[in-house]
This record gives C-alpha cells, structure tokens and sequence, in this order.
C-alpha cells in the first residue's frame, strides 16, 4: 500500500483507508439514484444508446448497436500502457471483469454512448469497474460515462476507464462524478492514441469525500491529438485530487490539458501534471493549465506543474494559479446591483461555464451549470 | 414628468493611502441635468468617481453623499446601484464566461424586478447603440474593443433605468462615431427618464456631443471654478493652467489603466 509520504499520494487520505472494512463482492440491490449533474446530458442526448450498469456490471438485456461489438477482456495493446499505473489499477485488474466496447468505423455517430455505472451497497464495499474503448481505424464516437452512487452507501469506487484509439479515430468523452459523500474514489483514466486521432475529453467531477482521478494520456502514434479538461468543485471537507500525465512517445504530437476547480468551505483540491516528452517526439506541442479559485479561508487548493523534456525541437508550457475571485470583477458586477453572493455565485458559475465550448457533447454546458449550482446550495 | 431626484454631495474628502486626493467636494445634480466635471490628470476625477461608487480601498474622511433621503456613503456598492446610481467604467472589467444576460438578469432578480421581458428590451438597447448582437452572448468585455466596451456599457445603463449615471472619461478609447452614439442615448436618457448625469472628463470633446448644463473644475481635489456651457469652451483655450492646474499633457495617462487614482 502506498502511503502520503510518496509524492503522487501526497494531500491523498490513503493512510486512513482501510481496505479490510470494504467487501469485494457486494450485494446486487443496487437503488439506481439520478444524477442531476448528468440530467441536462440526457435530456441533450435522447437518442443516445444507453448502457446501463451495476456495481461494475453491464445490466442484462444490452445488444450492442451496428457497428459496436462488446467483450468481456482487455485487448493487449491496453495492458501494456499500464506502466504509469497504481496499486488500486491493478487490484482493478485482477478483480474486474472489463466491458470492452469496440467501436469500428462504419458506427452511426451521431448516436452518443453513454455508459451509467450505478454503485451502491448495504454494506461497506469496494467496487472496481472496469471500462475498455477502443476505436478502430477511422472511427469517431460520443462517449459518455456517468458515475453515481446515494450519499448513504459506504464505497470505495476504483473505477478504470481505458481509451484506445486507433489511426484517425475521433473520440469525444466526457465523465461525469456524481457520487454520494460517503463515497471514495480512486480513479484512473488512461489513454492511448496512435497516428493522427484526437480524443477530446472532460472530466466534471462534484462527489465523493476523497476523489482522486490519475489521467493519463500517451501521444504514440504520429501527429495524434489530446484534449483534456477537467471542472471540479468542492464543498465541506471533501478532498478532489487530479494527478495527470501527459506523455510524448511520437514525433508532431500535441497534447492540451486544461484543469479548473473552485473550492468552498474547508475543501481542498490538489493537482499536480507532468509533461513527459520521450527522446524522438520532435515537433511536440504540450500545454497544461491549472486554474484554482479558493472561494473560504479554510479552503485550500495546491497545484504543482512539472515538466521532463527529452527532446530539443518541442513547445511546451505549464501555468498555475491559485488565488480568490478577482476584486475587480466583484466590484464591476457589484456596481450593477448585484448582492455580493449572487455576485460570486455568477463568477464561479462563469469561470466554469467557459468550458463548455471545450467538449462536444451536447448538454455539457448545463452540466457545468448545475456543478456550480449543487455546490452552491449546500455551501 | 417623472419623478425629481437629486444627488447632493457635500464637503466630500477622501485618501488613497494616507494622501488626501478629495479635499471637500460640493455638488448637486438634478434629475435630467447634465453635470461636467473637467480636470487635468491627478485632479481626483477617477477617485470621485469610485467614491461615489463605492469601490473598496477609498477612504472617505468627510462630507456626505445623499441620493434623495438615501446616505449613500453607508452603503456597499451593491446598495448604492439599487439606490439607483450607475457608474460607466472607464475601463470595463472582463468578466469570462458570465454574459450581458446573465448580469443583468441577476441585477433584476437581485431587485425583484420582472425579468420577463428582459431579452427583448436588451436586443431594442443593443440595436439602438450598435452594439453587436453577436456580442451579447459573449463573456462580458472579453475580446471587446474599446468602443464595444462603452456601447455595452450604455446597453446596461440603458436597461437598469438608473436615477443618475456617473460617466468616467467615457471618451477614452472611442471613435468619433461611438461618442456620437454614446451621447445621444445619454440626452435621450436625460429626456425620456430625467437621467441625472455627472460626467468627468479631461478633454472638451466629449462636451461637444453631451451639451452638458453645468461644467465643473476639478483641481488638486477641490471644485475651483463652476459655470455654464461657455466655460469647458474656454477651457479648450486657456487649459487648467489659469486655475492652478498643471497641463500635464505629458505625464503618463497609462497610470490609470492599471487601476491607479489619477
């Protein structure tokens, strides 16, 4: 087990985890509760293929649609980028069944997936699931993945979402966390792109009394392409820790992180990013910003940018800031007539709903305008 | 005719650090008047001006300000804008990711006015001005050009219905044309909603357009000379130099942009 003296669990609560609390195997009566985070993503998204899951497991009765196939192991090429992974990916691993969804060129689109884990148990419970995308030659999906869990059950959730995407594959993916506050998340996000794909992807992250997402994304094919975004915000004493990698291993890559959290109350949001550029990615173009309001004295954010740049021929830059709102705004919107807390509840909302342009799944902007508003009411 | 308002300020001192910049300022404004208040660089324009806003880091240290009843100097800004007096910034603050809309919308929610109609009236005001419709989705001020900046500014005076409108160097940064459009919504405001205006400039120009009633000299934070139209005319010729003034035509007005009394 690691422990908050190594580095990458530094600000992390895994000295006071004990895993011998949680059962492996839990109980099936899984209370579906809905996600208001996700509602305007569904109601964006109609037409969507729904895939339904419980504690991990795909509800029965799923046909994958034309053009999809689904299996139940991880394709090799997955495994072998899970060099960067941590002690809970891969007790992942050895306890999940994965549900790998391949999706091939000839898919339709315009028709989003969205993927809704329900996670819930009577009793203490540890749940690992375990999602593989791939997307073959040319292809280009919507992805969604939706995690939600009631705020009574006790869970530590250690879900794995894997993306491979193959030469020219598109992928737009966005993860929405809307678990319950009883809820821990250890979380890994992996992806690996090869010859000119792009992946566009947002992470909007809200519950949950200690989540951490490790987001790794791998240039490894020529001129690939990796959007990542994050938004998160927390409230009470919740702890919302984003450790990220981006790592060149191909020559023209590009790769775009930009990670944006307000905390309230006595929260604490940690980030800290690498930018790892291997010995042959020339002609790199590598960008991370990390943005942090601390909206309370007791909040707190850290943000710690790192590079490590094997390669001469590459641009790359990292910023950071951490700070409250901005004075001068407040001021100019208070000039208005506008009361002081609808005043920030407005720069809060806006400092997060300047992403939505950011993600191309539909409903996203109300996403992020629900973020801000269900932190804001029990703020 | 509607209602008469007025806005009284009286024996008004205030520092900026431990230096005085308003030494006893007295003025009153009526509704549907226009006020100018002409002064060189380091009168105490700008600092007026945020006084009577009410931005933090001023400290009044004498005098009052009343809007009809109302002590405006006890007040937080917020208060102050419901009491019904608006501010023109001379530098709009960006403000990413919250639109016009959105502003305004909280503006008359925060009043418990009827928000209803509100998209309409902002496309009438925003075609009025020229303003972009384009723009009126956008974050607030982010990307706006100078003169962008000053329509949309008048687009949200022109939607709240303030009682009286400080107008600080609303000049600076725009064309001829947008300081045409600029000054006929504030005479149509004076006319059509007895606006009272208090306009601080440093050039005459803006006078041109405004047709103020009344013109003030501001010097060294004291009102030394007050007069009607024929005084910012005389003004263009003498310069501040014949009340004391320095022109300082070459001290460095980029003080200012960085939020500096000057």
């Amino acid at each position: 087990m690691p422990t908050s003296s190594i580095e990458e669990w530094r600000y992390s609560d895994v000295d006071d985890l004990d895993l011998s609390k949680y059962l492996v195997h839990s109980d099936a009566s899984v209370r579906e509760v809905q996600s208001n985070l996700a509602s305007s993503v569904f109601a964006a998204n109609r037409n969507a293929t729904v895939i339904k899951t419980r504690n991990g497991e795909i509800v029965p009765g799923f046909v994958p649609p034309k053009g999809t196939q689904l299996a139940d192991s991880d394709p090799e090429d997955i495994s072998y980028d899970f060099s960067a992974a941590d002690v809970f990916s891969h007790l992942n691993a050895l306890l999940s069944r994965p549900t790998v969804l391949s999706v091939g060129a000839e898919y339709d689109s315009s028709v989003p997936l969205i993927v809704v884990r329900y996670l819930d148990s009577i009793e203490a419970s540890a749940i690992f699931p375990n999602l593989c995308i791939r997307l073959e030659r040319g292809a280009k999906a919507e992805l969604v993945e939706v995690l939600v869990s009631p705020d009574d059950a006790d869970l530590l959730v250690v879900p794995v979402t894997k993306i491979f995407q193959e030469e020219g594959s598109n992928l737009d993916y966005l993860l929405i966390q809307d678990l319950g506050s009883n809820s821990r998340m250890i979380g890994h996000q992996v992806s690996r792109l090869m010859t000119e794909a792009r992946l566009r992807s947002m992470s909007v992250v809200a519950g949950g009394s200690y989540s951490r997402l490790f987001t790794t994304s791998t240039i490894a094919g020529a001129g690939a392409e990796s959007k990542l975004n994050a938004a998160y915000f927390g409230n009470g004493d919740q702890v919302l820790d984003f450790r990220t990698l981006q790592e060149h291993s191909a020559k023209n890559g590009r790769s775009e992180l930009y990670f944006k959290g307000a905390a309230a109350n006595e929260s604490h949001l940690v980030y800290s990013g690498l930018i790892k550029v291997d010995k042959g990615a020339i002609s790199t173009d590598a960008f991370q910003t990390n943005k942090n309001l601390v909206l309370s004295e007791g909040a707190r954010a850290d943000s710690v940018p790192n590079l490590d740049i094997q390669e001469n021929d590459v641009r790359c830059s990292h910023a950071s800031s951490v700070g409250p709102i901005d004075e001068d705004q407040q001021y100019y919107l208070e000039s208005r007539g506008i009361d002081p807390d609808t005043v920030q509840r407005l720069i809060v909302g806006g400092f997060f709903s300047e992403m939505s342009d950011r993600s191309g799944i539909a409903g996203v902007d109300g996403a992020l305008l629900a973020l801000t508003a269900a932190k804001w009411r029990v703020s | 005719m509607s209602e008469q308002h007025f806005l009284r300020i009286t024996g008004l001192k205030a520092n900026v650090g431990s230096k005085e910049i308003l030494r006893g300022i007295n003025l009153e404004v009526r509704s549907g008047e226009v006020h100018a208040i002409m002064g060189p660089n380091g009168s105490g324009k700008s600092t007026l001006s945020h006084v009577l806003m009410g931005k933090p880091g001023y400290q009044v240290t004498g005098g009052s300000v009343y809007l009809d009843e109302i002590d405006l100097l006890g007040l937080p800004a917020w208060k102050r804008a419901q009491a019904g007096l608006f501010l023109v910034s001379q530098y709009p603050i960006e403000v990413p990711g919250v639109s016009l809309d959105d502003a305004l919308r909280a503006a008359f929610e925060t009043t418990g006015r009827s928000a209803e109609n509100l998209h309409q009236e902002i496309l009438g005001e925003a075609r009025r001005l020229g303003f972009p419709l384009s723009l009126l989705g956008r974050s607030l001020n982010v990307d706006f050009s100078g003169g962008e900046k000053k329509r949309n500014e008048m687009v949200q005076l022109a939607v709240l219905k303030p009682k009286f409108a400080i107008l600080d160097e609303i000049d600076s940064g725009l064309d001829i044309d947008a300081l045409r459009d600029v000054s006929r919504r504030v005479e149509q405001a004076t006319n059509e909603d007895q606006l009272g205006v208090l306009a601080i400039t440093h050039y005459s120009r803006l006078l041109k357009e405004l047709r103020p009633d009344r013109v003030h000299v501001l010097i060294k934070g004291e009102i030394v000379a007050s007069g009607g139209p024929e005084l910012a005319e005389q003004l263009e010729k003498t310069g501040y130099a014949e009340y004391g003034g320095v022109e300082d035509e070459t001290e460095p007005v980029g003080a200012s942009i960085f939020g500096l009394p000057s």
